[in-house]
């Protein structure tokens, strides 16, 4: 293996260090041997048939200078901040609303919203304790948020495990480099999972099972952070109390639950009756305040494509701020002015379904036919709640290695995940997904994207 | 620290004890079914008895390497290593948060190697020797991060699936007893694991030499339903 500082071809990144991207292009090969050995996967249902899929790994990393990153730090830890006083207010106080910032359209009638959560303070008063929130970077240089994912956001152990493997296989490069070490996310989780616990018990993570999509990612998380994985039927509540189950029906205490189940599923006595996938009583324990829920239930409210729009607002009424991080351009159909300006413009608009996730339920105007515009322009009419409507953002390209061999731009997005615990904590890493498509901005991993590691740059 | 664990995970670290040995004794004993069968006469099934011993389906019209082929890479066929290295794997990726990613990763690997193989349709068993190495390589990683409970179950059925690869093949007497004595270790241990009736069945059985080295098919029968019985997962 050639080490980087053996190269004569090495790039500089943008805070002036030496790095080789040629070193790591050319240990690519081995890096997705380790991958493959270690299993990194994730499984995808086509016509009903379940697949696992290697996620396809670019050995650029993306990388981003300290300062750069200090600057996100801060616009993320201020976002989130306001999302958990949002979600308490919305299941308190209601202020927000009463006070005209959003409309109750946007909050009680949003399908992620859930009565059954009314009045409930989870442990140490955190929804969102696990925070993904998606960013592009314009070609200006400015950042925009895409989309906050505030329910159960996956991803983290992808470049967690992605840095393992490289580290192994060009150990100069990151000799040479500055580099935060993204090893500690099992370490952060564990510390907030403490935190919520109260030492009231173990902690949990709860997985629907082997089939789901992101099995690989619950798996490695329990092990890195030494929490138990529990399946369903695993976890018992007894008298308000959850309890794992052992192999001789002993009850251990859980304090904790990591769930990596959706509310809707997660206590079939209180949600979906038919759900296998839950704990039955778990709201009752959960509303007594015996066990700590991550993220929080009814999480949904906050992170919709609709509410979106009124996070900065949220920054600067419940902060007092202004907001560090912008929101791509984005029109609410529910408005009369933005209704309009969409209805002239859609061909050049992205439109998408505030019900859709993973990538689905998203239009490029400039794509559709003059039907199709038609028809689309009369579902917004039908239902404008339902719809949200962007400006095309020209967010830059990052080279990956293409299927020939050469660095060839895809469009890329970042997720960055925020844990609240105690405090308020950017993990100094991410998800950098990109499309294999090079006509494409559809980057998530059900729809063939790839990711990259994320490089944060340290000033030190 | 040692973390308690439910049913269903004791259960599968039980069969994937069980998988992993048989795996490795399956290969082993092919190994030495295919040194045998250079001094059988040609026109001979050579691996009939080996493939009655496993338990597999041998049918005469087939031939040998067919046999041999199918007991390597064939899904259809229960006793194949494909579907031993497949179960393995199920078992496996339910218990990455206990065994740890690293052992994982020799199961992986051996999945890997063996679709390859099966697809080159390789019938030179040296060439499935990695297998074997990954295989030891994957104890040696469970003894070095696993513990408590976890490890007595993966080694309970490291041994009960010894002991019944070695009934089959016939081993020689010692080679029970020395398997059976390390199993009642854990016994000690670990003493809710086990059924006490099925535990003095086979210990009572397991005493009778004679009848052991005589290979009775009953004695042998109540031996291996004992040794079905003994583990309560």
């Amino acid at each position: 293996m050639i080490m980087s500082t053996e190269l004569d071809t090495n790039t500089t990144m943008s805070n002036g260090a030496a790095m080789s991207e040629t070193d790591l292009v050319d240990c690519r090969d081995t890096v997705n041997k380790w991958m493959e050995r270690y299993g990194v996967r994730f499984g995808v249902y086509k016509n009903g048939v379940f697949n696992e899929q290697l996620f396809p790994f670019d050995a650029i990393p993306r990388q981003i200078p300290a300062d750069e990153w200090e600057m996100l730090e801060r616009g993320l830890v201020q976002r989130v901040k306001a999302l958990n006083m949002f979600l308490y207010d919305i299941y308190h106080d209601k202020k927000i609303v009463q006070d005209g910032v959003v409309p109750k359209e946007f909050t009680y009638e949003s399908k992620g919203y859930m009565p059954e959560c009314e009045g409930i303070t989870p442990s140490k008063d955190v929804y969102a304790h696990i925070a993904g929130i998606d960013l592009v970077q314009a070609k200006d240089g400015r950042w925009l948020i895409l989309e906050d994912n505030l329910r159960i956001p996956s991803g983290a152990s992808y470049p967690m495990i992605a840095r393992t493997v490289t580290r192994k296989a060009s150990p100069q490069t990151f000799r040479d480099n500055l580099i935060h070490d993204n090893r500690n996310y099992g370490e952060m989780l564990r510390e907030m999972m403490d935190y919520i616990n109260d030492g009231r018990g173990i902690n949990v993570i709860l997985t629907p099972g082997r089939y789901n999509s992101a099995f690989f990612e619950h798996s490695f998380l329990a092990e890195k952070t030494g929490a138990t994985l529990a399946f369903p039927g695993d976890l018992i509540v007894d008298n308000g109390i959850v309890y794992y189950t052992g192999i001789y029906k002993e009850k251990v205490r859980v304090g904790a639950i990591y769930r990596r189940v959706s509310d809707e599923y997660l206590d079939p006595l209180a949600f979906e009756p038919t759900s296998l996938l839950g704990v039955p009583n778990l709201m009752e324990a959960y509303r007594a305040g015996t066990v700590g829920v991550i993220n929080a239930l009814g999480n949904g409210v906050a992170d919709d494509k609709g509410i979106y729009y009124f996070v900065p607002k949220m920054v600067k009424y419940y902060l007092n701020e202004e907001p560090i991080l912008q929101n791509a351009p984005t029109y609410l159909p529910f408005f009369e002015e933005d209704f309009n300006y969409i209805i002239n413009n859609i061909d050049k608009l992205v439109i998408k379904d505030v019900a859709e996730a993973g990538g689905y339920g998203v239009m490029f105007g400039r794509d559709m036919t003059p039907e199709r515009l038609e028809e689309v322009k009369n579902l917004i009419i039908k239902d404008p709640r339902r719809w949200i409507a962007q400006e095309v953002v020209d967010f830059i390209d990052l080279d990956i290695i293409d299927e020939t061999g050469k660095p060839s731009p895809r469009k890329c997005d970042l997720r960055a995940f925020v844990i609240t615990g105690k405090e308020t904590k950017v993990w100094r890493s991410g998800l950098t997904r990109f499309s294999r498509n090079p006509n494409s901005f559809v980057v998530n991993s059900s729809q063939g994207g790839g990711f990259k590691d994320t490089w944060v740059m340290d000033k030190n | 620290m040692d973390k308690v664990i439910s049913a269903n995970t004791a259960n599968q670290l039980f069969w994937l004890g069980r998988y992993a040995e048989r795996g490795y004794l399956m290969l082993h004993l092919m190994r030495r079914a295919y040194d045998e069968v250079i001094d059988v006469p040609v026109g001979e099934k050579p691996y009939s008895d080996f493939l009655e011993k496993l338990g597999g389906y041998v049918a005469n019209n087939m031939t040998s390497s067919y046999q041999m082929m199918a007991q390597l890479y064939d899904p259809n066929t229960v006793s194949s290593l494909y579907n031993i290295i497949e179960r393995m794997m199920d078992n496996a990726i339910v218990l990455r948060s206990i065994i740890c990613s690293e052992s994982f990763a020799y199961i992986e690997l051996c999945r890997d190697l063996l679709k390859q193989k099966s697809a080159s349709k390789e019938m030179n068993i040296t060439e499935l020797q990695p297998i074997t190495d990954w295989l030891l390589a994957f104890w040696g990683s469970i003894r070095e991060r696993v513990y408590g409970q976890s490890y007595a179950l993966l080694e309970v059925g490291r041994l009960v699936e010894h002991l019944d690869m070695n009934m089959r093949f016939e081993y020689k007497h010692y080679r029970i007893d020395e398997a059976w004595d390390m199993l009642k270790r854990y016994m000690q241990s670990e003493q809710d694991l086990f059924d006490r009736v099925q535990a003095g069945r086979f210990e009572m059985y397991a005493a009778t030499q004679e009848a052991y080295d005589e290979n009775i098919k009953e004695h042998k029968f109540e031996m291996t339903a004992a040794l079905n019985g003994l583990v309560k997962v």
